[in-house]
């Protein structure tokens, strides 16, 4: 295989589901009316979720082989209907198919805004230089995704006799396939060998996508300035671009995780959230449950949630006697409908298959003693959590930044966005500690393998949070500078 | 003497503590940058550098020539849906992983594992209908060795 070849399949490998996720974005007006990066963010990850999650369906229910004859129709469909619904759009004269306005920043703002971009732009730049230079070096990846990957494609199938019968030497064989289905997809499109570099990209694009989409949701919920600087901490943070154990430069699917679970939570809280930003928020939601063992609960998790902060605004909608008050209803509803089927089809697959090689985590336990073996196994851990949290190679010292950072803006927690946030963080984090609490490894053992990556998950809600304490800081300093000539002029005539 | 107000003084504390937050961040963010740019440079680099070699030449740049030589024999001796035995041959049962990976799609049965040349294996003979080929897993050396099942089980070979 040539070196330009591969260019293209990587490359084109990122338009496949570009292409399909931009078809999908067409049916729903809370992400069509976006800004074009905007767009195209939500784009991959729908269509990442779309294209990986109809094939994994159409092969375990349907028999059909994972081949380019398959899944060519299947982008396809999905790209020339959103095509369809905006040319049908365009003859509609009274529909508005406007981006949402936006003030422009002031210059000063601008500049900080722009040197963010640059910055991203070029660490993104590193990130995929890496990502189609250099083969695959993390160990889980070897070990159980990528592996899968490769038994699937050569069986054309997702239900691969190496997965579903005993004797098969493989780990973890009832690991959710959606990322490793994107390999695959690539792989089979461009008819490529199994070069490892080809099938790197599509983990690393997750990175830029994380990026913009932090921004534009963390401005949603507090302003440009917060929004930029909270966006510019995570361009910056080792673990996320060049970590290989659980960043986007890996093919551990934590960083994936953290993006659909965070940006569905996320299109379900806005506040001009429309009812059909349900299907999309359960799509990611649903490829949540679809890219990993934890995406269950955590999404779960997220959708009670939602589900309160939804109650929450139709009984005030109610209240205040607005029409549309079902909105937030219809939302989690057609949400909850396309995670149950994520669920079904991810328990529908794992029926025929053999658990070995595997801790096991969701085997049924009694409720009591999960917690009981939990609380004792907690003095152990906290040492090795704090450990993991000051290592300076994933995380140079922010973790402790950003406490102090939320420390000094705690009064952001009297907003029931940020409340909804802490929710979610320390839900999944309960999940997190649960999980030592079981598992048959010792848990300090585990810690180290396992915290910081648990951490990533979380990073899209950790973020906005974050954003809100620092418009809050930045709000005080402001108003402290403010203060500054009447502080002075107090003082003056205190001392004459 | 006017005394400041109370919440002038509320609002000098908040701001001390603000102002030492945003001071933190600027110092990760001051410290960092220059780092990550670095990387990203670096990486840039290699990719001009390393961006049109083969595959087995990036594959030996993190395992080793002498590890990608040898799995390179064993695929052309195993085909690719044909199954084989594998044996971890190192006292790091991990290692499996690795040359599984680099195997893949060629399903695998897990023997068991060589250790001081002594097998520790569930099976004394090569059943009938089992595969042709045993792997036995190392990274160190030169590298993972394939063996004729046969004559495996039936020399008591581990080396």
């Amino acid at each position: 295989m040539t070196t330009a070849w591969r260019l293209v399949a990587s490359f084109g490998g990122i338009s496949l589901f570009l292409l399909a996720g931009e078809g999908l974005v067409q049916f729903f007006p809370t992400l069509r009316r976006r800004h074009f990066p905007v767009r195209l963010a939500y784009a991959y990850l729908l269509g990442v979720v779309s294209v990986s999650g109809s094939l994994w369906a159409l092969s375990h229910f349907m028999g059909l082989p994972l081949q380019r004859n398959v899944i060519i129709p299947v982008i396809l469909f999905l790209f020339v209907a959103g095509l369809v619904v905006r040319f049908r759009r365009h003859l509609n004269a009274d529909e508005a198919n406007q981006a949402l306005p936006s003030t422009f920043p002031s210059s000063g703002r601008l500049a900080f805004i722009l040197a963010t971009v640059v910055i991203a732009g070029f660490l993104t730049c590193g990130l995929f230089a890496d990502a189609v230079t250099n083969a695959i070096t993390d160990f889980d990846g070897q070990m159980t995704w990528d592996t899968a990957a490769r038994y699937v494609r050569a069986e054309r199938t997702v239900d691969a006799k190496i997965l579903r019968e005993k004797k098969w030497y493989i780990n973890h064989p009832q690991y959710p396939l959606l990322l490793p289905l994107t390999q695959v997809v690539i792989q089979e499109v461009f008819g490529t060998t199994d070069d490892e570099r080809i099938p790197r990209l599509p983990y690393a694009t997750f990175y830029p996508v994380f990026l913009i989409l932090l921004f534009d949701e963390a401005k949603h919920f507090t302003n440009r300035s917060a929004a930029a600087l909270a966006t510019l901490t995570a361009t910056l943070v080792p673990l996320f671009a060049f970590e290989v154990d659980g960043g986007a430069a890996g093919t551990f699917s934590d960083f994936p995780l953290a993006c659909f679970l965070g940006f569905g939570l996320l299109l379900l809280l806005r506040k001009d959230a429309t009812p059909s930003a349900g299907v999309p928020a359960g799509i990611l939601l649903g490829g949540a449950v679809l890219t990993k063992n934890e995406g269950i609960p955590l999404a779960i998790i997220v959708f009670v949630i939602a589900f309160i902060s939804a109650g929450r605004k139709v009984s005030r909608l109610i209240r205040l006697k607005r029409p549309k008050f079902s909105n937030p209803a219809i939302a989690i509803l057609l949400a909850g409908t396309v995670i149950t089927a994520a669920l079904l089809l991810l328990f529908s697959w794992r029926s025929g298959i053999v658990n070995r090689e595997d801790e096991n985590y969701l085997a049924p336990r009694s409720i009591t003693l999960a917690i009981a073996a939990t609380t004792h196994r907690l003095p152990l851990i906290v040492k090795p959590i704090f450990h993991e949290m000051g290592d300076s190679k994933a995380w140079a010292g922010f973790c402790w930044i950003s406490f102090f950072v939320l420390a000094a803006g705690w009064r952001v927690i009297r907003r029931h966005m940020a409340r909804s946030l802490l929710a979610a963080i320390v839900g999944a984090i309960s999940v997190y500690l649960i999980a030592y609490g079981i598992t048959p490894w010792p848990p300090e053992v585990l810690v180290h393998p396992t915290w910081n990556r648990f951490l990533t998950q979380l990073a899209v809600p950790y973020f906005v949070l974050f954003a809100m304490a620092l418009q809050q800081i930045l709000r005080n300093c402001k108003i402290s500078l403010s203060m500054i000539p009447d502080i002075t002029k107090e003082h003056i005539s205190t001392n004459v | 003497m006017s005394i400041p107000s109370f919440s002038n003084r509320i609002v000098k504390k908040r701001s001390v503590v603000s102002f030492l937050a945003l001071g933190a961040l600027a110092g990760f963010i001051l410290y960092r940058l220059p780092l990550a740019i670095h990387t990203s440079h670096q990486c840039l680099k290699d990719g001009m550098k390393y961006g049109a070699e083969d595959f087995a030449s990036t594959r030996s740049r993190y395992l080793g020539k002498l590890y990608v030589e040898a799995i390179w024999k064993i695929r052309e001796v195993i085909p690719p849906n044909e199954e084989y035995f594998i044996v971890e041959g190192t006292d790091n049962e991990m290692t499996s992983y690795f040359v599984r990976f680099d195997l893949a799609p060629r399903p695998c049965l897990f023997l068991g594992r060589v250790k001081d040349l002594k097998r520790d294996f569930s099976l004394r003979r090569r059943p009938m209908d089992l595969p042709r080929y045993v792997v036995i897993a190392r990274l160190d050396g030169a590298g993972p060795v394939v063996k004729d099942a046969a004559s495996f089980f039936s020399s008591g070979d581990s080396r």
